[in-house]
């Protein structure tokens, strides 16, 4: 059944500014609802649900890649510092990670797991599910740093004079590689807001109550939608603006921290400073 | 004889470039939908089914300026 809509012309409807704890509202509650981007099929605001959903989507991407950074850092970190077995064991078992297709490893994993779950446990399986995934993209990364520099004269000098292994990695090895890491941070942060939209909108994330961007975006996933009702698809505009704006960002930040890192290169490794 | 003057990127008083503007505007508006957000998520308003967004008006039917203002 299709509904069509006119305004009625007779009564103008004033918005009310910072009311009622919102910026902007039309009436009362009760009233005539200010639908900013539109309603769904079941009569809801889109652009409440897009705020609210991004704050789901927008969640699991920030925790998952803090998450994989963390994991990749320490995995990355001890395979450089340690080499020989820790090297092998750890970084072969990154590249079984990924080497395999990420997106079906996700949904594999997801579906071995009951398909009814809680909004609460769904957060937690696929931050834990990003972060496993996303780790070794950082650990490579790490490892190249860490390996690096620890073959230089400062890290040799630091353990000459006693200092411990997780002083030498924290002190002098893990500062080297912050520039690759905040980079890697944000080229993960974009792809697990789309992995989260995707998830749900195959039907393996959040459940349709729970507003994110992928569960509205599985709610408008029909042809008939993009011609009737094409404000559907304003999660996915918030999708493109925050992908589209770390991208973006990744740019400016390669150049800033390039720069950065090669006027600190000198003080870092130690020259004319006596190494801890 | 001209020099360049030097680049300014990476100073204290560079303006934030638009991508970090576009990323802290959705973060915000997102961290702050309670009250940007003018609806609950979950109410639904059984007559507006797929309703279009509505036109935001400035001026009435007679062309007088108002206050902005919508037709239900």
């Amino acid at each position: 059944m299709e509904q069509t809509y006119e305004e009625d012309r007779q009564t103008p409807v004033p918005l009310r500014w910072f009311a009622g704890g919102h910026i902007v509202q039309s009436t009362e509650p009760g009233g005539a609802p200010l639908l900013l981007f539109g309603a769904d099929a079941f009569g809801r605001d889109v652009f409440s649900r897009t705020l609210y959903g991004g704050r789901w989507s927008l969640d699991i991407a920030v925790l998952a890649a803090l998450g994989a950074l963390c994991l990749g850092v320490f995995v990355g970190s001890m395979a450089g510092y340690r080499g020989g077995l820790w090297d092998d064991v750890l970084m072969r078992t990154s590249d079984m990670v990924m080497v395999l297709p990420t997106m079906y490893v996700v949904m594999v994993l997801r579906a071995a797991l009951p398909l009814v779950l809680s909004s609460t446990q769904m957060f937690v399986l696929l931050v834990s599910l990003f972060s496993v995934v996303g780790a070794p993209i950082v650990a490579r990364a790490v490892l190249a740093v860490v390996r690096s520099e620890r073959a230089l004269e400062y890290a040799a000098a630091a353990e000459s004079l006693g200092a411990s292994p997780l002083r030498i990695l924290i002190r002098h090895l893990l500062p080297a590689a912050t520039g690759i890491v905040l980079i890697e941070l944000m080229t993960l942060l974009p792809g697990f807001v789309v992995a989260e939209a995707t998830l749900s909108y195959v039907g393996f994330g959040f459940p349709d109550t729970v507003p994110t961007w992928g569960t509205m975006l599985h709610e408008a996933s029909s042809v008939r939608v993009l011609a009737d009702f094409p404000w559907l698809f304003a999660p996915a505009i918030a999708i493109f603006l925050v992908v589209l704006g770390v991208n973006a960002s990744i740019r400016t930040s390669h150049a800033g921290l390039g720069a950065g890192l090669d006027a600190g290169a000198p003080r870092r490794r130690g020259a004319g400073q006596r190494p801890e | 004889m001209r020099f360049p003057l030097p680049s300014t990127r990476g100073c204290a008083n560079e303006p934030a470039p638009p991508p970090f503007l576009l990323l802290f505007l959705v973060f915000l508006g997102v961290a702050a939908a309670p009250v940007v957000a003018p609806n609950s998520p979950a109410t639904a308003f059984n007559t507006l089914l797929n309703a279009p967004p509505p036109r935001v008006y400035l001026r009435d039917t007679a062309g007088a300026w108002r206050a902005p203002f919508i037709y239900p």
